[in-house]
């Protein structure tokens, strides 16, 4: 099966929490070297598990995972500031 | 070569290498300096085991539950168990295939007492490699240490 990389957040999110990714891992049920794999966007999780990221982090799922290469606040700052 | 790698190809020549040395060691009169190299190859192959498939736990990995695991190991396991088991199944029908047809070639002719010796240790080295070779592809396949 070929499936497509899902890029995600995780890492920056889970950084601006705090919280370490063996915290991070019991949290959502899963190993702390899942986390590492998700983060670095080398697995794509199932959509249970995607959901329960995203409810942890309070964010909608688009705001976590795309298809497409996920903007770094940076970016979306300098393209607001060219549109203003 | 990465140590990983290298512990696997050490590992799997030990192997072999125990297999051929208990087999001409045990067909001939004095076989001890045969098993005396056959003890130190084996020897060999159990450190291998311990670093590449103990210490770093891809031992009880294959061998939790799977409710033990995540949806991600689970993946894994089941991968590297697909994998092996098909790769044991070609092995296995090639060794088959070897034992009895060897005797059926004209130009070789073994006897049926070595014939008799080297299907018991080859038995003996295949129940060690069902039980090691799904933990190969785990070792190929997973990039961190398994915990």
């Amino acid at each position: 099966m070929i499936t497509r990389r899902i890029y995600n957040r995780i890492g920056i999110l889970r950084r601006a929490k705090g919280i370490s990714r063996r915290e991070l891992a019991e949290i959502i049920g899963v190993n702390f070297q899942t986390v590492g794999y998700l983060e670095r966007e080398e697995y794509n999780p199932s959509l249970d598990l995607a959901f329960r990221i995203c409810e942890y982090f309070d964010l909608p799922v688009e705001a976590v995972f795309s298809t497409k290469p996920l903007k770094t606040i940076e970016e979306i700052l300098k393209e607001r500031g060219r549109d203003e | 070569m990465n140590r990983k790698y290298f512990l696997i190809a050490v590992n799997y020549i030990m192997l072999f290498l125990t297999a051929w040395l208990v087999y001409r060691g045990t067909g001939q009169g004095d076989g001890l300096p045969w098993l005396l190299g056959a003890l130190a190859a084996f020897i060999l192959l159990l450190v291998t085991y311990y670093f590449l498939y103990h210490k770093s736990g891809i031992w009880s990995f294959i061998h939790r539950k799977a409710d033990q695991l995540d949806e991600r190991e689970l993946a894994l396991a089941r991968e590297a168990t697909d994998t092996a088991y098909s790769w044991f199944t070609v092995i296995s029908l090639i060794v088959l295939f070897l034992f009895g047809y060897v005797n059926v070639m004209p130009c070789i002719h073994i006897p049926l007492e070595a014939l008799g010796r080297a299907t018991r240790i080859t038995l003996m080295s295949m129940i060690y490699v069902a039980h090691i070779l799904p933990g190969t592809f785990v070792a190929i396949k997973e990039k961190s240490q398994i915990t």
